[in-house]
């Protein structure tokens, strides 16, 4: 079965192609909330939020290439994770409109694998870790991070340099222990 | 650019973290049969758009006719403003019926402030002319006037207590006449044959029989036309040689005791 022939399964509501993209998007749906949310049963739900949504939009979706389902999971994983977040009140950012540069070392990321760099990301503090998810990874501007989490850019640009700032510390702290 | 090429390299690695990273575990199969739950369930019916419009015309009808209703009190008048005389005769006998009979004149406002009622029974409006003024112009913005008009309290003729005298107490022979006159013209014809029958032994204390004879057959006045003995037909024995053919009872009986 291939992923479009799932999708056209699923349109009809058939259980085994909406069990097949289960099946191949789920692991890394649960990766993505995880970024976003640090408890793997919460993680799980909204993951499990996000198909249950997809299943049912899934007339709304057009299949142009191979990456587009993933995309388009990605999206909704992403909300339904800023949902949850809003909902717990892990969203209240104070504004701060002026942000400082924080230079980082593209040696040390290079060096680092995924796996070390998605523990990092998933010890940072939940309004750092929201920007620097939206921004570095999902590719988001600054303005739309603004109007999604209803900040100003500058204090999403603050949030940003501040969370790198973390990170390059670990890094660091990281490399320093690999190296003892 | 610096930070651009290290946000791209961040970028392409967790991009490729698709799979699980180790230490994370979680139950796929669990997973899906939830999913597959929620799936199967049956969203909650909701209520039809006929139902939906059906109610909110009932509603609607509801209101309208409470508000109509509420409209028709409100522009109604309770009493009539100006009485015919065959309206006020009727207002004197159901006055005197119930002697604290109010009539109550109210006008209205815009506002439609509820009318003040008297607890009084409400006269019929069967030959009235409704005061139709009031509602006709209602939008003069007037306070709520009561006017509340008493009736006069009915003259109810007091039984003036009589002092009842015997016929021979009357001094003068005109009111003996009058009053001789009186009995025969309105107290009936006694049946003598329809008295009760007493042996005259049974007669213990005379008087109080007689009088209840009297009391029990309305007889006042005219103790002295049915309380006669035929002497003849029995046995004489004061021996004092009365040739009267009737003698009252109680005479009779006092002469023997």
């Amino acid at each position: 079965m291939t992923d479009q022939k799932a999708i056209e399964g699923c349109r009809r509501h058939d259980r085994i192609s909406q069990k097949y993209l289960f099946d191949a998007y789920s692991d890394g749906m649960l990766m993505v909330c995880l970024r976003y949310v640090k408890h793997l049963p919460d993680a799980e739900e909204i993951m499990l939020n996000g198909f249950f949504n997809f299943y049912k939009s899934i007339d709304r979706f057009v299949y142009s290439h191979e990456k587009s389902i993933a995309g388009w999971l990605k999206k909704i994983m992403v909300n339904e994770c800023l949902m949850f977040l809003r909902k717990a009140g892990s969203l209240k950012i104070i504004d701060e409109e002026h942000a400082l540069e924080v230079s980082t070392d593209d040696g040390q990321m290079a060096r680092m694998n995924a796996s070390e760099i998605f523990k990092l990301i998933m010890a940072l503090p939940p309004g750092y870790r929201t920007v620097f998810n939206l921004f570095a990874v999902e590719g988001y501007t600054h303005k739309e991070i603004a109007a999604m989490l209803n900040i100003t850019e500058g204090t999403s640009k603050s949030q940003l340099n501040k969370a790198k700032g973390i990170l390059q510390r670990a890094m660091k702290q990281n490399e320093t222990y690999h190296e003892k | 650019m610096k930070s651009n090429n290290a946000d791209n390299v961040m970028k392409e690695k967790l991009g490729s973290l698709d799979t699980l990273s180790g230490g994370i575990v979680y139950g796929k199969e669990e997973a899906w049969e939830k999913l597959q739950g929620r799936l199967d369930a049956k969203p909650a019916k909701r209520m039809s758009l006929k139902y939906s419009m059906a109610a909110a015309l009932l509603l609607l009808l509801g209101i309208a006719g409470f508000y109509l209703r509420t409209t028709e009190k409100t522009n109604t008048p309770v009493q009539i403003t100006k009485a015919t005389t065959s309206q006020q005769s009727m207002k004197l006998q159901t006055a005197a019926l119930q002697p604290e009979t109010m009539v109550v004149h109210t006008s209205v406002n815009n506002n439609h402030t509820e009318k003040q009622k008297r607890n009084t029974p409400k006269v019929p409006h069967t030959s009235g002319v409704w005061d139709t003024s009031v509602a006709a112009e209602p939008k003069t913005p007037v306070a709520p006037v009561v006017v509340i008009q008493t009736s006069p309290a009915p003259v109810i003729p007091k039984p003036t207590r009589m002092k009842v005298v015997h016929i021979n107490e009357l001094d003068r022979e005109d009111e003996q006449q009058n009053a001789q006159q009186n009995i025969a013209a309105n107290v009936p014809a006694l049946d003598v044959s329809k008295l009760p029958k007493v042996h005259i032994n049974d007669v213990i204390h005379e008087e109080d029989e007689v009088e209840k004879i009297l009391r029990e057959n309305r007889l006042g006045a005219n103790r002295q036309f049915f309380l006669w003995h035929n002497n003849n037909s029995s046995n004489d024995n004061s021996g004092n040689g009365n040739t009267s053919e009737y003698q009252p009872l109680y005479r009779q009986r006092f002469r023997i005791n």
